[in-house]
């Protein structure tokens, strides 16, 4: 290393960036060459701590001294355009290479087909399949194992955006070939081996004919946890091929919980998602390309885990993320690429989805407009007939339907959900002209079943109070089922009253001469009771129920007597000044003192003892 | 998830083995001298997780000469593994399983990040050498545990510790080295973790064995849409198309079939 280089080293470690470019300029032609895989390495330092204008000062710098057309000006120009691809610049790196390419034909530069792949990789990612497809073809028949695996890799990602089923499956299996073959000259510790095999599982994983095993999907799951874990071990935790691998990995864990319909594995699911997009903003900065998509991911993953937790609130603030991921990608990537289709897609369904929960005419013409817009560039950048196009203007149509049938001169307007429920089930877009495969079908029609027999507005919970107290209603009625079924059992006699009683449902069963063997010792059967009505209910509704059950009015008179009980003794804590301990209680007895003492002046409480000792303490506040 | 939940103990019956820890929601790893007495076929191997449910697993491969075994869940576990990494000298590292409540964690600096070690079992690993913070004289009851890299803002897995440095002047006195295999050479270690093996689920999914499951499931498809016909979800033509379709497909499985 030359002094120049080395004093280019120390500045570039103490951040002297300004006296770098300064000091790169003054470098000879022999430094250069001299010291030249040295000052790329620099170079890819000062890109990868956000830096990379300097870099690319540096390797302008570099060009400078070399000959401009000669092969060590191609290898250094194929580095600047990876290292601007490297930060998201795509546009920029892709009009350096392809300016590279030309020079590297004319000279016959062994980096031809390294080139050529990368502009096929840079293109996709820019979200230019035309240029990608036109540069795949340009390489399909090179020699090169490494450039082979990158080309078929963007050859499969091609035909999954375009949702072209026989190109996917010829794709993925001569990718699969590529990568055996290139990881059998490579070894397992090679970056481009592990990143073409976290490839093929995150491809393998999207195949429909994958996810109609659960046994394969969790072979695939498994097999890309190892692949994760493999390549971070490798590269760091931090390298960029370990950030994008995790993130398909969450997001692959999360289909698969939300195909199982587990709100408890989404949930975890849902934590790996997050934790992996703030792990790629942390490690690509927020404005990157990267983790712009994982934040789109995540936001719709958030929307969909409120749809199966039935929680508007949710759904609200997943929505508001979802618009800001639609602006963003937009932003970041350019309104026609593919991801920022998606995210404008999901955020235009998503309200489509509000709206019809809501009910409500605005919102149905506004969602009606962003339906239209995202089906409008849909068509234009992957064409009339793919499903994503159809399925934006099946929703289209319902939203026109419902608008035309809610018009103010129809009377009974109210009908709107009802409509919607039979017009949604009635179309099946899905199945368009495109064949079909008698396990699609099946995956279509299982996806549904059930669906109709549940109104939309339960599809994501209570809104308002109305379809609040039909929640609760509803809840009323499933338990009502499950204890009448349960007297049957058990061949008791008695009447179940169903109400609602503020923000619960309230079950009463009376009128029976067994009925105290459902009470049992201090309520405790009674207690066990409830709690199996309240799981049967959550079963049903996917909702943690709070409903309260009382057998012969005996919860109604005990509640009576706590709270003259409660009177009692507040009296005689304020008398005497003391701390009165009552006798252990159940939860609902505790309730009860609790509910009362709220209404007493100069007296406080607190809980001691555990399960079933757990008692209450009331003490004077003074 | 609490960050310690991915590390398990060990039972073998009443008795306590050491610690292991997730590398994936299948594999656990743990230094093979802690199933010394644990034959191949044991069956009787629960490991508890930090919330105390406890879990069945079996001895997937043990390695002696490296000292490192792997073990496979039944089923997949609660938790989330926590993220491999490579560590670079003079990081800290820590390890957050210990023998007892009443012991020390062990934490320390990073000597070397990638030493060439020859273990008791007389395989050379690639390895970490550590220094820890406090001397203690035997760490034996922390073997198996993970390493982990002990960031600022973030915790990764490094490494499963193995073995402490003999002193050599004065062998009766522990020194305050330790040595811990990398994740990396533990994934080289192993045949499960090869990427040659982990790509070979790329060979599909399962197909069906038989004509009659494509006839039953077909069937089954047409029920729900006569079911949906009479409930006015679907249309006539629409149920007549997808028959259409579903009587293609299954002349085309069907053939297939008979092909191989």
């Amino acid at each position: 290393m030359t002094d120049r280089v080395a004093a280019l080293a120390e500045f570039i470690a103490r951040g002297r960036y300004g006296i770098v470019i300064a000091l790169a300029s003054s470098l000879t032609e022999q430094d250069i060459c001299d010291g030249l895989d040295r000052l790329l390495d620099y170079a890819t330092r000062l890109s990868t701590i956000g830096r990379y204008d300097r870099a690319a000062q540096l390797i302008t710098t570099i060009l400078r001294a070399v000959d401009s057309t000669g092969g060590e000006a191609i290898r250094i120009r194929n580095y600047q355009a990876v290292l601007a691809g490297g930060v998201g610049r795509y546009a920029e790196a892709l009009a350096m290479l392809e300016d590279t390419h030309i020079d590297a034909g004319r000279a016959n530069s062994p980096l031809l087909s390294t080139i050529q792949a990368n502009l096929a990789v840079l293109s996709l990612l820019a979200g230019d399949l035309a240029k990608a497809q036109k540069w795949v073809d340009i390489a399909r028949d090179s020699e090169d194992p490494a450039a082979t695996v990158v080309v078929t890799a963007v050859g499969t990602a091609i035909a999954r955006t375009r949702s072209d089923r026989n190109a996917l499956a010829l794709s993925t299996s001569v990718q699969t070939s590529a990568v055996l073959d290139y990881l059998a000259r490579a070894g397992d510790d090679n970056p481009l081996a592990l990143a073409g095999v976290a490839g093929l599982l995150a491809t393998e994983f999207e195949l429909p004919a994958s996810r109609r095993s659960p046994e394969h999907t969790d072979a695939v799951i498994d097999a890309s946890e190892i692949a994760v874990q493999r390549t971070a071990a490798i590269l760091g935790h931090d390298h960029p091929q370990a950030v994008v691998a995790s993130v398909n990995l969450a997001l692959a864990v999360f289909e698969v919980a939300r195909d199982e319909d587990s709100v408890e594995a989404m949930r975890r699911a849902m934590e790996m998602v997050h934790n992996s997009t703030m792990r790629a903003s942390r490690v690509f900065g927020y404005d990157h390309p990267q983790p712009v998509i994982a934040h789109s991911n995540l936001a719709s993953a958030q929307f969909e885990l409120a749809r199966t937790e039935r929680s508007a609130q949710a759904a609200a603030m997943a929505f508001g993320q979802m618009q800001l991921a639609a602006e963003q990608t937009a932003r970041v990537l350019g309104a026609d690429h593919p991801q920022s289709l998606v995210a404008l897609s999901n955020y235009a369904s998503a309200e489509f989805e509000l709206a019809q929960i809501n009910g409500s005419r605005d919102q149905v013409e506004h969602a009606l407009e962003s339906l239209t817009a995202a089906s409008a560039r849909s068509a234009a950048i992957l064409g009339n007939q793919h499903p994503s196009t159809l399925l934006l203007r099946h929703e289209m149509w319902i939203c026109e339907a419902l608008i035309a049938d809610n018009e103010p001169d129809e009377p009974g307007g109210g009908s709107l959900q009802t409509k919607l429920r039979t017009q949604t089930k009635s179309d099946t877009p899905a199945f368009g002209d495109e064949y079909i495969s008698v396990d699609d079908a099946a995956a279509v029609l299982n996806d549904n079943a059930g669906v109709p027999d549940e109104p939309l507005s339960q599809r994501l919970g209570p809104v308002d109070g109305s379809t609040v107290n039909d929640h609760l209603v509803r809840e009323g009625d499933i338990a009502g089922d499950y204890l009448a079924r349960f007297l049957d059992l058990v061949d008791y006699d008695g009447n179940i009253d169903l109400d609602v009683d503020g923000d619960r449902a309230v079950v009463r069963i009376d009128g029976g001469d067994d009925l105290e063997k459902l009470i049992g010792s201090r309520g405790q059967v009674l207690e066990a009771l409830e709690n199996l009505t309240r799981l049967a209910v959550e079963q049903e509704t996917g909702v943690r129920s709070n409903l309260s059950l009382d057998i012969a009015d005996w919860r109604a008179d005990r509640r009576i007597e706590i709270r003259e009980l409660v009177m009692d003794r507040a009296k005689l804590a304020l008398d005497t000044g003391k701390r009165v301990r009552l006798w252990p209680m159940t939860p609902f007895e505790r309730e009860v003192v609790q509910d009362k003492l709220a209404e007493l002046v100069g007296v406080d409480s607190e809980f001691e003892g555990k399960e079933p000792l757990r008692s209450v303490v009331i003490f004077p506040t003074t | 998830m609490p960050e310690d939940a991915y590390w398990v103990r060990l039972h073998h019956g009443e008795r306590l083995l050491g610690v292991a820890f997730l590398l994936t929601r299948r594999y656990l790893l743990t230094a093979e001298h802690c199933l010394r007495e644990v034959s191949d076929a044991e069956i009787g191997l629960l490991v508890e997780f930090a919330d105390g449910s406890m879990n069945v697993v079996h001895v997937h491969e043990r390695l002696k000469d490296a000292d490192l075994a792997l073990l496979r869940l039944v089923g997949a576990a609660p938790v989330e593994p926590l993220s491999s990494d490579r560590c670079e000298a003079d990081d800290r590292w820590r390890v957050p399983s210990r023998p007892s409540m009443t012991d020390p964690l062990l934490r320390g600096v990073v000597d070397e990040a990638d030493v060439a070690y020859e273990c008791e079992g007389g395989d050379v690993l690639e390895a970490l050498q550590l220094r820890t913070d406090v001397e203690l004289g035997d760490y034996s009851g922390y073997s198996g545990g993970p390493v982990e890299r002990d960031h600022a803002v973030k915790r990764t897995l490094a490494g499963v510790l193995l073995e402490q440095y003999p002193d050599r002047q004065h062998p009766a006195r522990a020194s305050s080295t330790l040595f811990a295999a990398t994740i990396a050479e533990v994934m080289r270690r192993f045949d499960c973790f090869d990427l040659s093996n982990v790509a070979k689920v790329m060979s599909g999914p399962a197909r069906k064995t038989s004509v009659e499951d494509v006839l039953t499931e077909a069937t089954a498809v047409l029920e729900t849409a006569a079911k949906w016909q009479a409930q006015d979800l679907m249309s006539p033509a629409e149920v007549s198309a997808l028959r259409l379709r579903v009587a293609r497909s299954v002349v085309d499985q069907t053939v297939a079939r008979r092909r191989t």
